[in-house]
């Protein structure tokens, strides 16, 4: 380990960097938000990772992937690849798993994460993501942000996103009502009629930001808090990332993952 | 082989909580974690759901902390024969580093055939705790003998990684 290399973060306690080195960090969905959250983890010192993203690298995503250049466009570069060259850019020893696949495909190097990052499209997505995490007593960290329409013509687009802590044997995503049954119903009739959604860089690198941090501090435990679970909402319009005002009246005893359930999927005799 | 412990933070409370009570006459409690194998490389012991013993299994023996009966016993192999758990014999110790003194390994290696009897394709094993450390001994599916857990995670924020691993203990 390089001791020098990390002094500016030994802050974070005397065994931090050995933690980092050790843990195994799952980022699913490596476009804007993933790329940035790739990115800064490779700073810090993390070295062990398992990547999923399915796409190439297109036009539309050169203004806000981090890592990618104009020739992965042309060359047709996975989201994958660019990921581990950022790595690769920062560390001679890593250890990768990527897969240019749906990480529903191949699921089982997840199970061996310590932390896992969903940046992930919509809401099913998420939840499905959340469950995985949730049967494995993985610690979930969301984030994803969206540009919405104005309500009135004359209103300005609404940009808005989350980060959520969401730790097992804790509140839940569901919990939070950040999923609820409505939202995923609109979302399945919209199927097939999403087109390209507004993305940009810089809410991305704030939510990434953020999520970050709250895993630096549950692993290292540095900040000396230890809530039960985070959601915050991002409003790009004013700039602020502010507690979410549902979480002062969450219940503590989420009821969607006993933790009888963990563990992978069998009969139960009745 | 690097066997990884999952458990949740409000679990790994409830059972200290438990433990740290002062029983009648026993110099220390003992419980029974829990746990569901998840097979792969490496493995991953997921930690579910704690029993207590009831006061009235302890018995009476000057040379022990704690000595339980056959029903204490039954009743956690029942619990791993009727949910196919594996079933962790766990202590705990006043401080210091966690560590199995020659008695909990003998006593827990008495254990085991039972437990796999009742739960075959479980691991199963011991585990000693310290108000600040754990340590645990694991038996996979099939194996007469024991392997030490490569570490443990406490699943909560903050974490806490018990690894003896790169950084040792």
């Amino acid at each position: 380990m390089d001791t020098n290399r990390y002094s500016r973060q030994s802050f974070l306690g005397p065994t931090s960097q050995q933690i980092i080195e050790e843990t195994v960090i799952g980022v699913v969905g490596l476009g804007g938000g993933g790329s940035h959250i790739v990115q800064q983890l490779a700073h810090i010192g993390f070295k062990n990772y398992v990547l999923y993203d399915r796409d190439v690298v297109e036009e539309t995503n050169l203004n806000r992937l981090v890592g990618a250049k104009w020739q992965d466009v042309e060359k047709k570069t996975t989201k994958v690849k660019v990921s581990i060259r950022v790595i690769s850019g920062l560390h001679r020893k890593k250890r990768i798993l990527a897969h240019q696949t749906f990480w529903q495909e191949n699921p089982e190097a997840l199970r061996q994460c310590d932390i896992v990052f969903g940046c992930v499209d919509g809401f099913s997505e998420r939840q499905q993501l959340e469950a995985y995490c949730r049967r494995y007593l993985i610690p979930y960290i969301d984030i994803g942000m969206d540009v919405h329409a104005p309500k009135r013509p004359e209103d300005p687009p609404d940009m808005a996103g989350q980060v959520i802590v969401s730790m097992p044997g804790e509140p839940c995503m569901q919990c939070l009502t950040f999923l609820t049954p409505e939202k995923m119903q609109k979302e399945a009739g919209k199927y097939g009629a999403a087109g390209g959604t507004p993305q940009v860089v810089w809410p991305n690198g704030v939510l990434a930001s953020t999520a970050v941090g709250f895993a630096m501090d549950i692993l290292t435990g540095w900040t000396g808090e230890s809530p039960k679970v985070a959601y915050l909402s991002y409003r790009g319009n004013t700039g602020t990332l502010t507690p979410h005002t549902r979480l002062p009246y969450i219940k503590n005893d989420c009821t969607h993952f006993p933790l009888a359930d963990a563990g992978a999927p069998a009969y139960k005799s009745l | 082989m690097h066997i990884k412990i999952r458990i949740p933070k409000s679990l790994l409370a409830q059972t200290k909580n438990d433990l740290r009570r002062n029983h009648p006459h026993a110099a220390e409690r003992v419980g029974f974690l829990f746990g569901k194998l998840v097979a792969g490389t490496p493995p991953i012991i997921l930690m579910t759901e704690y029993i207590p013993v009831d006061d009235d299994n302890y018995i009476h023996d000057e040379h022990v902390g704690a000595k339980i009966n056959a029903t204490a016993i039954r009743a956690a192999m029942q619990k791993g024969l009727n949910d196919s758990l594996g079933i962790f014999h766990v202590h705990m110790h006043a401080w210091g580093s966690a560590g199995f003194s020659g008695i909990d390994l003998r006593e827990s290696a008495r254990l085991i055939p039972s437990f796999q009897a009742a739960a075959p394709q479980q691991a199963h094993g011991a585990i000693v705790l310290t108000e600040s450390d754990m340590a645990a001994m694991v038996w996979l599916p099939g194996k007469r003998k024991p392997a030490t857990a490569g570490s443990i995670s406490v699943i909560g924020w903050p974490f806490s990684l018990f690894s003896w691993g790169a950084h040792g203990h």
